[in-house]
């Protein structure tokens, strides 16, 4: 029998070269249709994105594993902005709506978007949630996706600049184990340095693995606590729009 | 467990190029070392989603792609097949691959209802 259709035929020579060409005289035929899994996704990132570019508008994804400091960072980075232009936040979580509070807490617009089970946020997730902000010229939207270093590293919400998070209490083999999420970083950030001397977390050896994975990945080390590297890290956002 | 989303994204697609009169027998899918889908998860997630849509009986056929990758401790060069690879040379890891995030519905095979 044959092992691809059940039909009932010998396996040769009707499959050709074993995986392929499965032509049939009863009505087996095989469609290419090669399409990209993602391509609805990256259809409503580019439409984003567009809309964004006429609004001389950046987005900034930030995504990292549950407890990496990202709500922390990104309240940080809202009380440095403000005198910039305006800013607004996307908050994705899987429930409640305490870091939505954090944020506006700090100074700026924020919708939540609650995933319910999904792990990831999607360009047409950040489409509506924008429906619901104050979406201005020269805006800078700042989306903290579900903390997660795996799925959302592979959905592209539209965004003009990726900023992967780790924390230094996490270890720093981060980039061994989630090559995709490091991979796909246009700017890592390790963040908590505050704690660096209560840990043993080797900043050399983490800095080597992130350029090991994709050379010339920039990468700031911060701590939300004390300010450091937060104005490095308003320049890097600055020079998004240069 | 973003499978599923991706199950639902790719029984759709089958949807649209499905003719009428036809039914799915086999989803072909390439998938590269960086593509960061789990195989077991992908088929898991089908079988659930591929029942609820109505394309009962379709069989996932899942593809591994490999890419090129170095080693940036050695500059050996190799095909990469995994997520978490290493120099198969010096055993250095981690390694730098290009490209190798591919996700690619290849083709159906479908056959009359």
């Amino acid at each position: 029998m044959c092992e691809h259709c059940g039909c009932g035929e010998p396996h040769d020579p009707h499959h050709g070269d074993g995986a392929h060409g499965h032509d049939h005289e009863h009505g087996h035929d095989r469609i290419a249709i090669g399409e990209d899994v993602f391509a609805h996704d990256r259809a409503h990132a580019e439409s984003l994105r567009n809309r964004l570019r006429e609004l001389d508008a950046r987005m900034v994804n930030v995504i990292a594993g549950p407890g990496a400091g990202k709500t922390e960072l990104l309240a940080a980075l809202i009380g440095r902005w403000h005198d910039r232009g305006p800013c607004i936040v996307v908050e994705g979580d899987l429930a409640t709506d305490n870091d939505a509070k954090r944020i506006r807490a700090a100074g700026a617009p924020v919708y939540q978007i609650q995933t319910g089970t999904v792990c990831h946020l999607t360009a047409h997730d950040v489409e509506h949630a924008l429906e619901h902000l104050p979406l201005e010229r020269r805006a800078l939207v700042l989306v903290e996706n579900v903390g997660n270093l795996v799925c959302p590293s592979l959905f592209d919400i539209g965004e003009s600049l990726r900023i992967v998070c780790l924390s230094v209490t996490e270890g720093e083999d981060k980039p061994l184990k989630y090559p995709v999420a490091f991979r796909g970083a246009g700017l890592v950030v390790i963040t908590k340095s505050d704690l660096l001397p209560h840990v043993d977390f080797d900043l050399a050896a983490c800095q080597q693995m992130i350029q090991e994975i994709r050379p010339r990945t920039p990468t700031l080390v911060t701590s939300a606590r004390t300010g450091d590297g937060l104005g490095a890290l308003v320049d890097v956002l600055a020079a998004l729009w240069r | 467990m973003h499978e599923l989303s991706l199950a639902q994204r790719i029984c759709e697609t089958v949807k649209r190029n499905l003719p009428p009169g036809k039914r799915v027998r086999s989803v072909v899918i390439e998938a590269g070392p960086l593509s960061g889908v789990v195989q077991e998860a992908l088929e898991f997630g089908f079988e659930i989603v591929s029942k609820a849509m109505g394309l009962d009986g379709a069989r996932l056929e899942y593809r591994k792609l490999t890419a090129p990758g170095t080693c940036p401790a050695c500059q050996a060069r190799f095909e990469v097949s995994e997520m978490w690879a290493r120099c198969p040379r010096c055993e250095h890891e981690p390694v730098t691959v290009e490209g190798g995030s591919e996700f690619c519905l290849k083709e159906i095979e479908v056959d009359d209802v």
